[in-house]
């Protein structure tokens, strides 16, 4: 590798690896946001999550920088809430999703805020994202929960807050983007030396995809 | 292909042209006994297992004692099908014909078994049977034969529909092979042929019970409390179904009202994400909402099932058993993976809670998972998501193996997304074929109740470790001493099985002997509402329980409520006792019991640590508790000690009545100070009374007074004052 080793130089490439977790009451847009994020995708109807999905996505931040995203979409009914810890153990960030049309899930994402202060990792990394922000758009009258009031809140805890929305992508890459930035960067290591990269291209050589009820044509 | 009901060649049997139904009885017993032959005929256990308790029969019906049963007789036997007015009447076999050549959109599960593919793009074309344009040739051949379905398939399944009881445990390797071949079932049959295994209709696919279209009515007069998450998973399920893709289609409408009928019927469970699965794949099929609703209850009224409905009750406290039963059979019969799984700390509960509590509706194909759940209603719940579990992990076993030590997340990622069906490469048969060559004394009903046995054992042995590790290392146990309390669920995935885990034991196994306890004293009888404590002791070489059920002293204490909030404070109270003498203290109210009192508590403090059916049972001595205990209404407590110091008990339970006491003489003291505040006010109240009726006279005296017009000045001034006084102590 012809980059400098010497001291980390502001284009040496670098790589790390992070564990986020999503987390908020059912049917807020937590796959969804995920979706977008990781295929620039929406379906208007989506599956339930059960149990939990997972899914990879790499950033890049300026300096040469590359963080892989290991995204851990958890469900969200009250009841699936004591699975939650085996997902959120050891996660660095965490999403917390609220539905901006929907009061109960702000009171619900408060919740989750705390679960995470109290028993997730100490130096966590929690953003707070109000979704369904086009309804709120086309629909202002849509819109319970003000945004002034979410900041506040997400300022008290200090939160990274934002509001988006899946459908129209707005704002989803930035909260990506902006937790990148503030994860520790001392934990970078040289991209050369670290086989996770590579390894995260391993693909298990199947794909098969879900649409197989509509294939039309068959190969025989 | 390998698979076993490949014996049967269908197509190149003699054409059975006489219409005589005693031949065709026979042609088929003929069959079954070639297919009986077969080495793999032990692995019929489940279905008999698993059909036995759906009729609820206890009869040992011999199958090997069948060859005479002649048609006469099978069709004038309704020991099983409950049927109140159809038992005379007999689906013949034109009726069956007729209904086989149905065509509807049950052809969505349709596979052309030379190519594999799917037969129609998507429902609405397969309702319409509107082959896609592009069909190859295989496929349209393949639609062309199964419409004209062969005639003993014919004669089975009449027979089926008339008696499937009968039909199945005389024919259980016939039975067997017709459900794990592809399209074993015709398509048209299924709804009926589901409705009769569960229950819930009868041969002419009608409503079994009447009255449940009553109670289903009724049941959907309310609102259940989940109607609104209910209602925001509507368009979450199968949306790329043309049945429930709309809000305004009949299948959103109606498991609307299941769901919500269902929630409100059973209150243990509610509604749970992952039911919906479940539950639409039934209403898909038969199109009728009480007789999904009947199938719906009758699936968790089987006492096979127990722990099925126990995976999605309100704390899923099925699941760490479920888990913990998957994971030994996980060992036996993939060691190597399972291994490799233990070496890189893969955690399995990950992805096995996805396939459990979703039936694969998650990841796996729409007629892929048709297939699926014939072999789950025919066999049962809990043992099939298992077998199918373990031929996933099978098939994958290789490459996950394969996988870099480091990339764990990788095999996350394979495990939870569809591509566990890829290596089946969307081959129906090889699913099948891998299926029904598992060992089913591996999951047998026997061997799953084994394991539960083994997991309840060892939730009591982990209790005294870590009772053990509290006395040597002289730290108290962060579950019983942390500031908070958790869910045994959360234990269970943060701690694995260090930490005690809460399973209810079984009724039927209260009465097998418990390996460790030697001695057992029990003190007093048990009463349907109590409060149980149970000391076990535990020294290096023996081990002694000692047992005790403490009938509920506190005569004031009748309310479920306040008895658990009793408990907990209790709890804190006794902690703060017993951590000075090294001794862990395992309390929590009593799981039945959760619905009660659900929403008076914290769900931290409801689970603060957990109970221990086990240790409530009473040892050798012969007096048995009766397994009644687990379904009254009550709450108890169960406190480990160290043996050492036994009088530790008295001291607790003295220290508690004190506690009693000492709330009981607060209370007396309040209402005490109530009573003569309530004393005060109604001598007050006298006092005005009496003031008012002087006050009266003197109006009346003055305003006759008035009359004669005698009144002074001075008088009226007065007069005047004494009714402003009036007014203001009114006022007052």
């Amino acid at each position: 590798m012809s980059a400098p080793r010497s001291s980390i130089a502001s284009d040496t490439p670098r790589f790390a690896q992070f564990k986020l977790v999503l987390l908020g009451e059912s049917a807020v847009g937590k796959s969804s946001i995920v979706h977008r994020f990781v295929k620039d995708q929406f379906d208007e109807f989506r599956e339930s999550t059960i149990g939990a999905a997972f899914l990879t996505q790499t950033v890049l931040l300026p300096n040469n920088i590359t963080i892989k995203f290991e995204i851990w979409d958890t469900a969200g009914q009250e009841r699936y809430k004591s699975l939650a810890p085996m997902y959120y153990r050891n996660a660095n960030c965490a999403i917390i999703v609220y539905d901006i049309t929907q009061e109960s899930s702000l009171e619900k994402a408060k919740q989750w805020v705390k679960e995470l202060q109290r028993q997730a990792n100490q130096d966590i990394i929690i953003a707070l994202a109000g979704n369904k922000l086009d309804l709120a758009e086309s629909d202002p009258s849509t819109r319970k929960i003000k945004k002034e009031d979410a900041f506040t809140y997400s300022r008290e805890e200090n939160l990274l807050f934002f509001e988006v929305s899946a459908k129209t992508g707005e704002g989803v890459k930035n909260i990506f983007q902006s937790i990148a930035k503030k994860l520790p960067i001392d934990d970078f290591k040289p991209a050369s030396s670290n086989a996770n990269l590579r390894n995260s291209r391993h693909n298990l050589g199947v794909d098969l995809s879900r649409s197989s009820i509509n294939q039309s044509s068959c190969n025989c | 292909m390998a698979l076993p009901a490949s014996n049967l060649n269908f197509n190149n049997h003699p054409n059975n042209d006489t219409s005589e139904e005693d031949e065709d009885w026979e042609l088929l017993l003929d069959l079954e006994s070639t297919l009986s032959r077969n080495p793999n005929n032990n692995s019929i256990q489940l279905i008999l297992d698993n059909l036995e308790d759906f009729n609820q029969i206890n009869q040992n019906y011999s199958v090997n004692n069948q060859s005479t049963t002649h048609l006469s007789n099978l069709l004038s036997t309704s020991n099983t099908n409950n049927t109140q007015n159809n038992d005379s009447e007999v689906l013949s076999k034109s009726d069956i014909q007729s209904l086989l050549n149905i065509n509807d959109d049950y052809n969505v599960s349709l596979i052309c078994p030379i190519c594999n593919k799917s037969l129609f793009n998507n429902d609405s074309n397969a309702h319409s049977s509107i082959l896609d344009p592009n069909i190859q040739s295989c496929c349209e051949k393949f639609f062309k034969k199964i419409n004209k379905i062969s005639s003993y398939k014919i004669s089975y399944w009449f027979y089926f529909l008339n008696n499937h009881y009968k039909t199945i445990t005389t024919f259980p390797n016939l039975t067997k092979s017709f459900f794990y071949s592809i399209n074993g079932i015709p398509s048209q049959l299924r709804s009926k042929i589901w409705g009769l295994i569960l229950g819930g209709s009868d041969k002419f696919g009608n409503l079994k019970n009447k009255w449940f279209q009553d109670l289903f009515n009724n049941l959907n007069d309310d609102n259940s409390p989940y109607l609104r998450i209910i209602i925001n998973d509507l368009n979450r399920i199968f949306p790329n179904l043309h049945y429930f893709n709309n809000e305004l289609n009949d299948g959103q409408l109606n498991l609307k009202k299941i769901l919500n009928a269902y929630s409100i019927y059973d209150s243990e469970i509610g509604y749970c994400q992952g039911l919906p699965f479940l539950i639409s794949i039934l209403l898909f099929h038969f199109k009728n909402n009480s007789i999904t609703f009947l199938s719906l209850t009758k699936i968790f009224e089987n006492n096979k099932n127990k722990n099925f409905k126990k995976i999605f009750d309100k704390k899923m406290t099925g699941l760490s058993l479920w888990f913990y039963q998957f994971d030994s059979i996980f060992a036996k019969f993939l060691p190597d993976l399972y291994n490799y799984f233990d070496l890189l700390k893969i955690d399995s509960k990950i992805f096995l809670s996805q396939w459990f509590l979703s039936f694969f509706a998650v990841s796996c194909p729409f007629q892929i998972l048709i297939k699926l759940f014939d072999l789950m209603i025919l066999e049962g719940f809990q043992p099939t998501i298992f077998k199918i579990s373990l031929i996933i992990l099978k098939k994958n076993e290789n490459l996950l193996l394969n996988i870099d030590n480091e990339d764990i997340e990788v095999i996350y990622q394979h495990l939870l997304s569809e591509n566990i069906w890829g290596v089946f490469n969307n081959d129906l048969n090889l699913i099948l074929n891998d299926l029904i060559n598992i060992d089913n004394n591996l999951i047998s009903f026997q061997a799953l109740e084994d394991l539960e046995i083994e997991f309840n054992k060892k939730n009591v042995s982990i209790k005294e470790e870590n009772k053990t590790i509290n006395n040597n290392t002289n730290t108290s146990n962060t579950s019983t001493s942390g500031g908070y309390y958790e869910s045994p669920f959360v234990k269970f995935f943060r701690y694995g099985f260090t930490n005690t885990v809460y399973n209810q034991v079984p009724a039927k196994n209260q009465n097998k002997p418990h390996t460790q306890s030697t001695d057992s004293i029990t003190e007093s009888s048990v009463d349907s509402n109590f409060d149980a404590y149970s000391v076990s002791s535990h020294s290096s070489n023996s081990s002694n329980s000692i047992k005790r059920y403490h009938q509920k002293s506190v005569s004031s204490v009748n309310n479920n409520n306040f008895n658990v909030n009793i408990n907990i404070n209790g709890k804190h109270q006794l902690m703060s006792t017993l951590n000075s003498s090294n001794t862990s203290i395992i309390t929590g109210p009593e799981p039945n019991n959760l619905n009660s009192f659900d929403n008076s508590l914290e769900y931290n403090e409801m689970f603060g640590s957990l109970p221990q059916p086990n240790l409530l049972k009473v040892g050798n001595n012969g007096h048995q508790k009766s397994s009644s205990v687990f379904s009254v209404n009550s709450s108890f407590s169960t406190v480990s000690l160290n043996p050492s110091t036994p009088t530790n008990f008295y001291e607790v339970k003295q220290k508690m009545k004190k506690q009693f006491k000492l709330k009981e003489m607060e209370l007396k003291n309040q209402i005490e100070s109530l009573d003569s505040k309530v004393q005060i006010f109604e001598q007050i109240i006298h006092d005005d009374k009496q003031l008012i009726k002087k006050l009266f006279k003197l109006y009346l005296k003055s305003s006759k007074d008035v009359d004669e017009s005698k009144i002074t000045e001075k008088q009226r001034i007065k007069e005047y004052k004494v009714l402003k006084e009036v007014q203001q102590r009114i006022q007052i």
